[in-house]
């Protein structure tokens, strides 16, 4: 086999590896009609035509996603500005039922982008998860404002611990039914293909 | 509902390399040759043209045994009535037959 020919199936292997998994079929395609190509200079034409749009389209599926994570990650803390009044309300610290009303509903509205994320890009829901969480303006609030006085009463850290999973569990949640939502459209979308 | 979004010159070449032989499955190649694409440029737009459901795929059995099957290619009704409104004298399309040449 001559050098260009190798080159043509390594360009070949690395496009098949960078082209999104979304992108895969037409990666195949691309593929079966390389294989067809005995000429060498088509050959190794068509495997950088590959090369490059599989390169483009990763860029344009990460492009996208990241964009999309970055306004989720700026948008979501003022989506949950109107519970402001509440948390500065005098009794919101010794009532458990608005307390824990205004964490529970800021929790589901940042699991709001994880689930939108999760269906657009299931292979990154977990990644999603994380960088919404570790963002989340609560979590720097929490551990700054309310842990310190937690950890000087009895049994303190349970409530840590529940503080802690509201503001985990809801955006992992969110994430991992937003990816198997998009996984089941997508299987469902191939199978009617 | 199909959006009707202005194809490009290169889109449109891609249409009329289909329609040419409308009822005929035809290779990613075969296009290629008839257009002139390489296929850096006729994958996104066969993409393109396939999730907006003007054309159809379908896989075929490979010729020579220990080769990939290949994918074809036909245009839908929807491609056919996309190109026919592409093809109609707008001043856009003319200059897009200019810019294509």
């Amino acid at each position: 086999m001559s050098l260009s020919r190798v080159f043509a199936h390594w360009l070949m292997g690395r496009a098949a590896t960078v082209a999104p998994t979304n992108r895969a079929a037409w990666l195949q395609a691309m593929q079966g009609e390389f294989e067809t190509l005995e000429a060498e200079g088509p050959a190794l034409s068509w495997a950088a035509g590959c090369f490059t749009s599989a390169l483009l389209w990763n860029i344009h599926a990460d492009a996208v996603y990241l964009f999309a994570l970055a306004f989720a990650v700026i948008v979501t803390p003022y989506l949950a500005y109107p519970l402001m009044p509440l948390v500065h309300l005098p009794d919101f610290f010794q009532s458990p039922l608005l307390f824990g009303g205004v964490l529970l509903a800021g929790a589901l509205i940042t699991a709001l982008p994880c689930l939108a994320l999760g269906v657009y890009r299931p292979d990154r829901a977990v990644l999603t998860a994380f960088v919404v969480i570790l963002t989340d303006p609560d979590l720097e609030s929490v551990f700054s404002k309310i842990t310190p006085s937690l950890f000087r009463v009895k049994w303190g850290w349970l409530f840590i611990l529940a503080l802690f999973s509201l503001l985990v569990i809801p955006n992992l949640a969110a994430a991992g039914m937003g990816a198997f939502i998009g996984r089941a459209a997508r299987a469902r979308r191939q199978h009617s293909t | 509902m199909v959006a009707h979004r202005r194809l490009s010159p290169q889109t449109v070449a891609v249409l009329e390399a289909l329609s040419a032989s409308s009822d005929q499955w035809r290779y990613g190649l075969e296009i290629a040759a008839a257009t002139g694409l390489k296929s850096g440029s006729l994958y996104p737009i066969l993409v393109r043209l396939d999730e907006r459901g003007l054309l159809e795929s379908r896989w075929l059995e490979p010729e020579k045994p220990g080769r990939p099957p290949r994918h074809t290619y036909r245009m839908t009704g929807a491609g056919r009535a996309a190109l026919r409104a592409a093809m109609q004298p707008t001043p856009a399309n003319v200059l897009a037959k200019g810019a294509l040449g």
